[in-house]
């Protein structure tokens, strides 16, 4: 009964929301701009959700995540053109669809492989959705029975997870990143007692760094200088004629289709783990199980199904635990958390409390953007194609000057443009020396919940940590931080290593045999 | 980047850490109360707002030490003393772009935004950065860049005596005049630049039209219809209010 229920508000939100003009216009006309956005190389989904964000202050919340939706599912999929049409991925998301994308478009067949990516983009997106919707309230639900110390532990794990499996380089570069977010989150006065804390008796940091502009900042910037200073230029785009949606093909590799799309979720529910990780993992996992391995990375169809696939199943995957517990799952979620504090909807647990149907709105919102993405997909792309022509030399400083409004039009202070250019070149160093960014945004967003929470349970029991021990979920949460820790040290490291090699060789010696 | 060179950057990087991890935890202890009363609260160590800050700092210097050890067992900080003392080759090409961004960055925010017409001040970013490395020659970087430094260097000191008051008292919006004569003055300095060429003339004019087109939309677009007042509404914002209030 509660299914069919939330089955019903769903379809009659979903219908409410197509019926309004406006909202329909707005839809398509964000989607149809992220598909511009994620087309451009060095325009990445999270930044077009971020520089959206700011347009989005004045309208409510509802015609915001439309709008916000419409350019994170748009900007995903929007990727696969430059991969498939000049071999450079709009977005890091989609540089996995680059490895066979691009070999179908040097054979003559741009036109069927940008229609293989809008299809499995679509589908993927609808199976997110369906997750989101069955999942969500679900986690939301379990989450109320969470005190302060599992709070302080789930943001803690999120930034460890987010760092560990980020650090490109090395794993604890990635929570470096992660800490140094945590010092950023810091900033301003305690949200306890309203005390200043490395504020320097600046008094515009008594409140704290302002989310968006640090997200501008982190991802804005480094972009700009990455793209100009390594002259990343786009050659010649291929020619196709039509795109169709290959439902022929599509119908062949329906293993493909929802094991990447369980790949996609999963990998979208870890916090701060993108698009792009669930593209590379559906593209191996499809290799993997393919009767013809060596097809990949010469045009295959089935590893441009895969990564589109995964990468946008991952958007529904990454907003349950944005939804549920405040966590965001992606880096583009980073944003939309950013736009839904600006719009005075606190995401967590107490979301199903305050705003009852919200969750349902959003799913309603994803599944027509994931139709609006598909229809534009069909129809456009071969006009949208047009934009990989503009040379980076002329976009980037654009996109300069978007980062610079949309940071100073959130509070209309000049000062979130002086925070945001130091937080952009830290940004850009660290990057350059192998430190993902991903956690130190998380790090900044998750910070002022980790230290309330630490201290709110600590307050609770007196000053003690025996209920991180005592409680099943504080606790099983604090084995996995601490293996995390203890599993990057050398001689733990052998040790595992070791069994693992014991247990792969003797699996080895089995299939011989078999 | 090789992995030596990356290790020894990881080398400066972990001294970095750790020196800030001890900052942290020291500023902790001496400017927050762990203990002391603070707004009639007296506090007790686990809910001061100490607490997080000094649990931070503690984990970063712990990393900073991880990563340290790191970068010193593979070579990190053997390159670090080997290169302390190599004399350094010329400026490359990736460096000079690499600062010719962040020269047009650093002046747009810090120099002009705060105190020039936003209108103008976009249009004369849009114009440096997009003719920066859109014309695409190295030469040309090198003489657009030591001509825009100039012209920056010569408004900083301009702000920096406080003569822009002054001269903005005795003269309205001379100060964006002034900026204007710039952006006039290097849209003629490029043109001298690139003579005979006609792919970079092509490339020029570009230039000055996406420098103006994104202006003339994106302003009046966050002032007239998202109503954001500008950080500086000068001359030309005038000149646009004048337009905008004539049609309506």
């Amino acid at each position: 009964m509660f299914i069919l229920e939330r089955l019903w508000d769903f379809y009659l939100t979903a219908f409410n929301t197509a019926l309004n003009v406006e909202n329909l216009l707005l839809l398509f006309g964000s989607v149809i701009l992220g598909i511009t956005f994620g087309a451009l190389p060095g325009l990445t989904a999270t930044l077009g959700v971020g520089l959206l964000t700011t347009l989005t202050y004045g309208i409510n919340t509802k015609t915001a995540m439309i709008t916000l939706l419409g350019m994170y599912v748009g900007a995903i999929y929007g990727g696969s053109y430059g991969s498939i049409c000049v071999n450079i991925p709009g977005t890091a998301a989609a540089a996995a669809t680059a490895m066979d994308g691009y070999p179908l478009a040097c054979k003559g067949e741009a036109g069927r492989a940008l229609g293989l990516t809008t299809t499995a983009s679509f589908i993927g997106t609808t199976i997110g959705m369906f997750f989101l919707a069955v999942f969500a309230p679900l986690v939301a639900k379990l989450a109320l029975q969470f005190t302060s110390f599992e709070f302080f532990l789930l943001a803690f794990f999120g930034i460890m997870i987010s760092g560990g499996l980020t650090g490109q380089d090395l794993v604890y570069k990635g929570w470096i990143s992660g800490l140094i977010g945590l010092f950023l989150s810091t900033i301003g006065r305690d949200r306890l007692q309203f005390f200043p804390r490395f504020t320097f008796g600046i008094s515009e940091l008594d409140g704290g760094l302002e989310v968006v502009p640090v997200l501008i900042g982190a991802f804005g910037i480094p972009q700009i200088i990455q793209v100009i200073r390594d002259q990343l230029s786009v050659g010649g785009a291929k020619q196709f004629q039509r795109v169709l949606p290959e439902l022929r093909i599509i119908a062949k590799h329906l293993k493909t289709i929802v094991r990447s799309a369980l790949i996609g979720v999963g990998i979208g529910a870890i916090p701060g783990i993108g698009e792009d990780i669930a593209a590379w993992v559906s593209y191996g996992t499809a290799k993997k199980a393919s009767k013809n391995p060596e097809m990949f990375g010469k045009g295959a169809y089935e590893g441009v199904i895969a990564c589109e696939t995964g990468n946008n199943a991952c958007i529904g995957g990454a907003i349950i635990p944005l939804l549920t517990l405040g966590i965001p799952g992606s880096p583009p979620a980073v944003m939309l958390l950013g736009a839904l504090m600006i719009h005075n909807v606190t995401p967590g647990p107490m979301l199903s409390i305050e705003h009852p149907h919200f969750i349902t709105e959003i799913t309603a919102i994803l599944f027509l953007a994931s139709f609006a993405m598909f229809i534009s997909g069909l129809v456009l792309s071969k006009q949208v194609v047009k934009v990989l022509r503009i040379p980076p030399p002329v976009f980037m400083p654009i996109v300069l000057i978007l980062c610079v409004i949309g940071s100073y039009a959130l509070g209309i202070k000049v000062f979130n443009l002086y925070l945001m250019v130091p937080v952009g070149i830290l940004a850009y160093f660290i990057q350059s020396m192998g430190y993902p960014i991903a956690p130190l945004v998380i790090g900044v967003i998750l910070g002022p919940m980790a230290d309330e929470n630490l201290r709110r349970a600590l307050m609770v029991s007196q000053g003690s940590f025996l209920p991180f021990f005592t409680r099943p979920v504080a606790l099983l949460l604090l084995i996995i931080i601490v293996w995390m820790f203890v599993s990057q040290i050398p001689f733990v490291k052998r040790v595992t290593g070791g069994l693992k090699n014991k247990i792969f060789k003797k699996r080895g010696n089995e299939i011989p045999k078999e | 980047m090789d992995k030596v060179e990356l290790r020894k950057k990881d080398f400066i990087t972990s001294l970095i850490l750790i020196a800030f991890g001890i900052f942290m935890i020291l500023y902790t202890f001496h400017y927050i109360p762990m203990k002391d009363s603070w707004g009639g609260v007296m506090n007790v160590w686990y809910v001061s707002p100490g607490l997080f800050p000094v649990c931070i700092g503690s984990l970063i210097v712990l990393m900073g030490v991880v990563l340290c050890r790191r970068a010193i067992q593979d070579g990190g900080a053997e390159k670090f003393f080997q290169d302390l003392f190599r004399k350094k080759r010329g400026i490359s090409e990736k460096t000079l772009r690499f600062w010719g961004i962040l020269l047009v960055i650093l002046t747009y925010i810090y120099l002009y935004i705060p105190r020039i017409d936003f209108f103008l001040s976009t249009m004369l970013t849009l114009m440096v950065f997009i003719s920066f490395f859109y014309l695409n020659r190295l030469d040309l970087l090198r003489r657009l860049f030591s001509f825009y430094l100039s012209g920056s260097l010569l408004f900083l000191a301009l702000f920096a005596l406080k003569m822009d008051r002054g001269l903005n008292a005795r003269f309205p919006y001379s100060m964006d005049l002034l900026v204007f004569l710039l952006f006039l003055a290097y849209i003629a300095y490029c043109r001298v630049l690139i003579q005979g060429d006609q792919e970079l003339k092509r490339r020029w004019r570009v230039s000055i039209l996406m420098s103006i087109l994104p202006s003339l939309f994106l302003i009046p677009s966050f002032k007239y219809f998202l109503l954001v007042p500008l950080p500086v509404e000068g001359g030309f914002i005038e000149i646009m209010n004048i337009i905008r209030y004539a049609f309506r």
